[in-house]
């Protein structure tokens, strides 16, 4: 069931972390009126995040020398179009990262907005290519739900670490536990997403079978065990980081304690590895 | 030159023995685990129960040969980021070694098998229909070897019209997903397609 597609599985899980963090951060920036001083590691780690992502998506290739070419189908092939989404959404935050790291409170909102849209943007058309009619258990919403929770889940408890690491000792102002609030709400609500996608997964596998093998026999076999720790390591990771983002709150403190909050990152970043892990291993298509 | 090639399957002959894989293997020089052209082997059957309550069965089994039908509407082509996957002017679906990344999208989405990844060289190969044997005025390899003369390739129409227009039984795919090239004449135990009856007895071999 475990798929060897280890590239894929980290270039998906750090390009759709790097769009939560930019989404939730500079959406916070944005829309809550956060303070950039408290925000200024973010889209910079974001960057960071997704060209390793890009890189690592090199080693998935037979002939990367090649990959020039990967952008001459934008008229049909949606894995064209994904190559040239995440460019387009590192080459957006690559510059936001430059104009955080110079003015940490500098507006850029027109940028920002854009930064976001190419994010959320980029996740649907890596949902797409996964969209193929001849493999029916990719072939459901469940894949766009998966992807997106994963967005807002990892990319939320990135944000919590990367703030505690640039947040020590820091006073807090009178913004400073809205920002927190936030990545609790986000981390919830992409666990909920996470769920619906898991129930709509089971469901997408129950009704197929390549070669004789029914979809389920493959969980039931081989990865129930698995499926159990990948949803506990999940709700105990989102758990964790919300409680600590609470009593953060209640004490008025700028950022989740940098402990609970690696535990929490470690936890959701295993689960969501054995997640992926997963996903490409019940790659099952029709015909022969 | 053919303009749309098709290739004909007789199940009724197909006896399994898997000469047009060998045939194909060699005369492309495939490394070890690349098959073009595969022969799937379907089983099934199960008691059945009599009129006069005894019971019988309906055990059935038989073989299909097939490579790249070579689509009307090839979803490699229409995957492939590189374009390297192409639908040439001679019908024939093949990849452009010059462009292709090895990315195996193609390989994914292709529900017959037909893009078969070589690892030596890091791309995409895939039946070429004996291209170079077509323009000597020669049969395809795997049509030539065939012992039991199951095979049969040329124009879709003129097969059509010798064969009739099947191009499913089980467990071949929906063929209004791709539109294949791809002609079969059934035998007796062929179940049709979509059917559950069987299953492919022979998967690591193809």
């Amino acid at each position: 069931m475990f798929s060897s597609d280890w590239s894929l599985v980290l270039f998906t899980i750090l390009v759709q972390s790097a769009v939560g963090i930019v989404v939730i951060t500079e959406g916070a920036r944005l829309f809550s009126g956060a303070k950039g001083a408290t925000l200024r590691l973010q889209t910079p780690t974001a960057c960071v995040l997704t060209a390793l992502g890009l890189v690592l998506s090199l080693t998935h290739l037979g002939t990367p020398l090649h990959s020039v070419f990967t952008i001459m189908n934008l008229g049909n092939s949606w894995l064209s179009r994904e190559i040239l989404s995440v460019s387009g959404f590192f080459a957006a935050i690559l510059v936001l990262a430059v104009v955080r790291m110079r003015d940490a409170e500098a507006k850029a909102a027109p940028l920002s907005l854009l930064a976001m849209v190419l994010g959320l943007f980029a996740v649907f058309v890596m949902t797409k290519v996964y969209l193929l009619e001849t493999v029916p258990v990719w072939n459901t919403v469940a894949t766009a739900f998966s992807f997106y929770g994963t967005t807002l889940l990892a990319g939320a408890v990135v944000c919590g670490v990367i703030g505690s690491i640039e947040n020590g000792g820091k006073e807090c102002g009178e913004s400073c536990t809205s920002v927190t609030g936030l990545l609790c709400v986000f981390a919830q609500l992409g666990l909920a997403l996470k769920f619906i996608a898991i129930v709509l997964n089971m469901v997408a596998l129950s009704n197929v079978d390549s070669l004789g093998v029914s979809g389920l026999d493959i969980v039931a076999s081989e990865g129930l065990t698995v499926l159990v720790l990948r949803i506990a390591m999940i709700c105990a990771g989102v758990g964790v980081f919300t409680w600590f983002g609470l009593k953060a709150m209640g004490a008025k403190q700028l950022r989740v304690a940098m402990n609970p909050a690696l535990c929490a990152l470690a936890l959701v970043m295993a689960g969501e590895i054995i997640d992926r892990l997963m996903f490409y291993g019940t790659y099952m298509r029709i015909g022969i | 030159m053919l303009k749309r090639p098709a290739f004909h399957i007789d199940i009724s002959r197909c006896t399994g023995c898997k000469t047009c894989m060998i045939a194909c293997i060699d005369k492309h020089d495939l490394p070890l685990g690349v098959m073009w052209r595969r022969v799937i082997e379907y089983v099934g059957g199960e008691w059945v129960e009599r009129p006069d309550d005894t019971y019988t069965q309906n055990v059935f089994s038989y073989y299909l040969s097939v490579s790249c039908n070579h689509c009307q509407n090839p979803i490699c082509v229409r995957s492939c980021p590189t374009t390297a996957m192409h639908k040439g002017e001679d019908g024939i679906v093949s990849v452009d070694p010059d462009k292709c990344v090895g990315c195996r999208y193609c390989e994914w989405g292709c529900p017959y098998s037909a893009p078969q990844y070589n690892a030596e060289i890091g791309k995409m190969t895939k039946c070429d229909f004996c291209r170079d044997y077509l323009q000597e005025g020669k049969e395809p390899a795997c049509v030539a070897a065939c012992p039991c003369r199951a095979l049969d390739f040329g124009e879709y129409e003129e097969l059509a019209a010798k064969y009739g227009e099947l191009n499913i039984v089980a467990p071949l795919p929906d063929p209004n997903i791709t539109q294949p090239n791809l002609i079969v004449t059934p035998s007796k135990y062929a179940k049709p397609g979509g059917s559950k009856a069987g299953k492919i007895s022979n998967p690591e071999e193809v």
